[in-house]
């Protein structure tokens, strides 16, 4: 037969394969192929024979087909088990070598190519190689007697085992086999803790006036033998009482109750070494018989639904889900128009309100708790967003927010002071054009200009002293408001003046006096820990000239004219 | 697969399922049982027979020509032939038997001696593949079920004995080293299951007997620890959930309304409609010529069997013959019976053994609509089979007068369970037994549940294989003897000479 070397293999095993006899003609075969006619075999190939007498076994050429190109293409991977190893070894009739280790682990691409088989279809090969190992396919074997180690009386029972073979491997083989070979046999299944109680303890604790101590006794005995299966338990349950004949039913939830009850108080009252472990555990068993009994009962009335009833169901929560949506595609279409016409503001807060009526109404027919739900959450976005709305504008136009004007002030103050050069506060420019964005509608009356916070003490003294107030206008006008507006604002300016002097006219003194050297002059003055002791003698002859200097009526005296003069048109 | 080569946690366990229709064995272990043969035995009375006996081998001889059935076996030695299958010798004068059956085990001398005493007559059984199925002079048929349940103690031993070593091949010679796993309806009565122990420990000396129920195993055979097993068997339908492999027994509903009663059905339709043919077997026929369809058929009898067949044997035979034409015909219409759907839907051809053939279209459907319909569609004028009366009236069973179609019968069983294993159950349902086999049955119940319980979710699992349908009691058996840790189940021979029939009940299963 003429092949070409790389198939040289395949095809050796596939005329194997048409001779099918087993372990014998195989060698035969393998070595026939071999140059020299030896009863030997290349190192190399020993995987591969091992395989091939497997696949041999099965004495069909299509079963072998798909294993044997992985054969051909990995020669040196091993994929037989080991015990077909060694009875190969021994038919290839090497004793010194018998001991072949074939690798049990699959490396390369052959391990990757088992994974991709998966689970679930072992393969032929695979299978074949172990019923090789359990003595083989045609392997002879004997019914050895045993007794399985989980009864409690004593059970002889029979089992094949292979007989052991080859006298070379049998010690290996023996060693590893008689472990245990009936293990599988003694396997127990285990059950779950059921609680067990002593006479004493039932006495203490545990006496109920529905139950004897007798049926609680038949009660923990059908647990235990059901493994706490309540349905099974009640399926079973026919108490006979000491006296009766017929057999009582129990319901599921007495009968959970009573275990239930009784665990707890047994837990409750053994002594624990871990309190809080033991509230734990008592927490574990409770059990409300009246809450099962009513959820019971809720759950067969949902069983017995009928057909229009559940038609009726789901058409009431296609309606929800419906209505929903129109509401979502009403109010994401309304705030769109909004946002075209005239700014975001102008209409939501009005529309939110009737956005929350809507969802009153939806609860209103009974659609159910999901509307609610969401209804709650759109009404506090709407709540949110409305407060927002109020909020900015108020904090932008009623009252520019100070904390930068003076952080922006402060140091410049001193600049300037070095300078000699004295600035009023910048001009705030128009109270209702602080924001780009459009304003909403209001009353002129709520939003009369009031005074900066931080000179409002001093500006409304000042007003008050013409009798003008800032809290209301008798004839709100536009101009009204202009005109008030317009007086707030020199106020404020000059009482932000005669601040600056005062300030001046004491470092002008102070300096003075450390010309004069009445005051020792500071080493740093540039430095934090120095100017300490100046704004200290500077705070102090604030505190000593504030009255000289609110007495200067010079500084007052020209501007009250134009105020008074301009609160008075405001006013008439 | 060689059990030897194969099988892990094998002690070569023998499980038995003994049907009303058929009786399965095998080897646990097996994908399939080794054995199917026919519950039903045929007995002959032996002193009353007697003459009849001896004039058998004649008559067989003479009417041999046109013999289809039993030919191969009559040829030749006729009185060999007709007690192949009886556990006693062979050819031998009664009283020799009643001596055998003395010595071949314990409790089939005592039955037959206590048979004696009480001035009963002798019977000599034909069990398995050849006793009923053969025809044999004077031969009676003889039922070992009632109800799902066995009841007859006499039979049972005989059938027993033959399974074990006719079927199975076991020799006679040597105690037995097999445990047996034998079944047993979930409404099984203590007296029946003692009955069986008895016999199996007593009768055949097996080394261990474990005795469980049918659905649990039904239930295993589909690998499912929970399921709603709704066997169509052939006496019976029965509903039973199994929750993590016990039978729950106050859900357990049964009913006689299955093929027997199907069958009665329908044997009268075709003597009605189909007045020519016989709807005798081929067993008594002699010749036989072709005819068209819908002609009367040109039979020759074989007079001289005709003339002394028994009723019971004749009526079992016409049974299998309507069955014949149920299995190859009847079909279940998924959505509910209407008679144009019905017409419009393909007729089928059927020849009965007499060469009768007719083409049959609508009756198809409409027979088998009394399964899920019975108030409409059962003709109440038609007598019932003698033994389906043996169903008593009980929380879980509905005899005869008060019928349920199938899909309230399964909605009754899930709904007398608790509230919190319904979904699973009606997640699990299995569709098993060989009355479920007809075409279109598993769609028309899925669709009739699906109207009943609308809100819950509904999977009816019902295997494709025959096998798996038809055997799964037997395949659920074989699966759970296989298992390492079921071996501390078995109610050892000791135990039982020690506790006696008690120990029985304290062996439930337990994984």
């Amino acid at each position: 037969m003429e092949v070409d070397a790389g198939n040289e293999e395949q095809a050796r095993t596939a005329r194997q394969a048409e001779n099918g006899n087993g372990a014998a003609s195989g060698s035969g075969s393998v070595n026939k192929d071999n140059d020299d006619g030896k009863f030997k075999v290349p190192e190399r190939e020993f995987p591969i024979p091992t395989r091939k007498i497997i696949q041999i076994e099965g004495r069909r050429r299509d079963d072998l087909v798909p294993h044997q190109g992985l054969t051909s293409s990995h020669s040196n991977s091993n994929v037989a088990t080991k015990p077909s190893t060694r009875n190969q070894a021994q038919s290839f009739n090497q004793p010194g070598q018998a001991q072949i280790q074939a690798p049990e682990k699959m490396d390369g691409l052959t391990r990757e190519l088992y994974a991709l088989i998966g689970d679930n279809a072992p393969s032929l090969a695979q299978v074949r190689a172990e019923l090789a190992g359990l003595g083989g396919v045609g392997g002879s074997g004997r019914q050895t007697p045993f007794q399985p180690s989980n009864r409690s009386t004593p059970l002889t029972l029979h089992h094949w085992r292979p007989l052991p073979t080859a006298p070379i491997i049998q010690g290996t083989a023996g060693k590893v086999e008689e472990k245990d070979p009936f293990e599988a046999f003694g396997r127990e299944g285990n059950g779950p803790n059921v609680m067990s109680y002593s006479q004493v303890e039932y006495e203490a604790w545990l006496t109920d006036d529905k139950w004897t101590p007798h049926e609680t006794n038949y009660l923990f005995s059908l647990l235990k033998t059901y493994d706490l299966r309540f349905l099974v338990v009640t399926d079973r349950y026919a108490y006979v009482p000491p006296g009766g004949k017929t057999g009582q039913d129990g319901t599921m939830e007495e009968i959970k109750d009573r275990y239930y009850t009784v665990c707890r108080r047994l837990l409750r009252n053994r002594p624990a070494v871990d309190e809080a472990f033991k509230e734990k555990m008592v927490k574990a068993f409770d059990y409300d018989i009246h809450r099962e009994v009513a959820r019971k009962k809720y759950a067969n009335s949902l069983f017995h639904l009928t057909r229009p009833q559940m038609l009726e169901e789901e058409a009431l929560y296609v309606e929800l889900k419906r209505m929903e949506q129109t509401e979502r595609r009403y109010r994401s279409d309304r705030e769109e128009l909004m946002r075209v016409m005239g700014g975001l503001d102008s209409g939501v807060l009005v529309p939110g309100e009737q956005g929350n009526r809507a969802f009153g109404r939806g609860e209103a027919i009974g659609v159910g708790v999901a509307r609610g739900a969401d209804g709650s959450v759109l009404a506090d976005k709407l709540k949110k967003r409305r407060r927002g709305e109020d909020g900015e504008p108020a904090q932008d136009v009623d009252m520019p927010p100070p904390p930068p004007v003076k952080k922006k002030v402060d140091p410049m103050f001193g600049e300037y002071e070095r300078n000699n050069i004295t600035r009023v506060p910048p001009q705030p420019g128009q109270l209702t054009t602080s924001r780009n964005t459009h304003q909403p509608v209001y009353l002129r009356s709520t939003r009369l200009p009031t005074p900066k916070p931080h000179l409002a003490t001093k500006t409304n003294a000042l007003l008050s002293q013409m009798s003008i107030s800032t809290v209301r206008l008798v004839m709100p006008t536009r101009d009204n408001v202009v005109a008030l507006e317009k007086v707030i604002h020199s106020a404020e300016g000059l009482v932000e003046m005669k601040r600056l002097v005062d300030r001046v006219e004491v470092e002008v003194r102070t300096l003075k006096a450390q010309r004069d050297g009445i005051v020792p002059t500071p080493a740093g003055a540039a430095t934090g820990s120095a100017a300490v002791p100046v704004d200290s003698s500077g705070s102090a002859g604030v505190e000593d000239l504030t009255p000289k200097s609110e007495d200067g009526p010079e500084m007052t005296g020209s501007v009250p004219k134009s105020v008074s003069a301009q609160a008075r048109r405001v006013i008439f | 697969m060689n059990p030897a080569t194969y099988g892990g946690d094998e002690v070569s366990a023998i499980v038995i399922d003994i049907g009303t229709q058929t009786t399965r064995s095998g080897f646990a272990g097996e994908e399939t049982p080794r054995s199917v043969v026919p519950t039903a035995f045929g007995y002959l009375n032996l002193s009353s027979s007697h003459y009849h006996h001896q004039s058998t081998s004649n008559s067989n001889l003479a009417g041999e020509d046109g013999d289809v059935g039993a030919s191969i076996s009559t040829s030749g030695d006729g009185d060999n032939s007709m007690a192949v299958d009886a556990p006693s010798d062979r050819r031998t004068p009664e009283g020799e038997s009643n001596l055998n059956l003395n010595g071949n085990g314990n409790t089939n001398g005592n039955t037959v001696n206590g048979n004696n005493k009480r001035g009963k007559v002798e019977k000599r059984f034909f069990m398995g593949d050849q006793g009923v199925n053969m025809w044999r002079e004077g031969m009676e048929v003889g039922s070992l079920m009632r109800d799902g349940i066995i009841t007859d103690p006499e039979a049972l031993p005989h059938l027993l004995h033959h399974t074990l070593h006719t079927s199975l091949s076991l020799p006679t010679s040597e105690p037995t080293a097999h445990p047996l796993l034998l079944t047993e309806p979930a409404w099984n009565t203590r007296q029946a299951r003692e009955l069986l122990a008895e016999v199996a420990f007593e009768g055949e000396g097996v080394p261990g007997v474990y005795i469980a129920c049918s659905s649990v195993l039904s239930a295993f055979a589909a690998g499912k620890g929970t399921a709603l097993i709704v066997d169509v068997g052939s006496d019976l339908v029965s509903v039973v959930p199994v929750c993590d492999g016990y039978a729950i027994r106050s859900g357990t509903k049964r009913q006689p309304l299955s093929i027997t009663l199907l069958n009665s059905q329908i044997q009268t339709f075709l003597k009605h409609s189909h007045s020519s043919t016989s709807l005798l077997p081929h067993h008594l026929i002699k010749s036989r010529k072709p005819v068209g369809l819908g002609q009367p058929p040109q039979v020759q009898w074989n007079q001289a069997r005709v003339d002394k067949t028994t009723e019971s044997w004749k009526s079992y035979w016409t049974n299998k013959v309507v069955d014949g034409w149920r299995e190859g015909c009847a079909e279940v219409m998924v959505g509910g019976y209407s008679p144009e759907l019905a017409r419009s839907k393909p007729t089928k051809m059927y020849e009965f053994p007499d060469g009768y053939g007719a083409q049959f279209g609508e009756e198809r459907f409409r027979l088998t609509e009394s399964i899920f319909n019975p108030e409409a569609f059962l003709d109440k004028t038609i007598a019932p089979p003698e033994q389906l009366y043996a169903t008593p009236s009980a929380p879980t069973a509905h005899p005869l007068n008060e019928l349920r179609g199938l899909a309230d019968l399964v909605h009754d069983s899930v709904f007398a369970v608790d509230s919190d294993h319904r979904a699973v159950l009606l997640q699990n349902i299995v569709l098993v037994g060989g009355g479920s086999t007809i075409p279109g049955l598993a769609d028309r119940l899925n669709h009739e549940l699906s109207l009943k319980i609308p809100g819950s979710k509904l999977k009816i699992h019902a295997p494709g294989n025959s096998i798996e349908r038809r055997h799964s009691v037997w395949l659920g058996g074989s699966i759970l003897a296989s298992l390492g840790t079921f071996h501390q189940l078995w109610v050892g021979a000791e135990e039982w000479k020690e506790h006696g029939p008690a120990i029985l009940a304290q062996r439930e299963l337990r994984l």
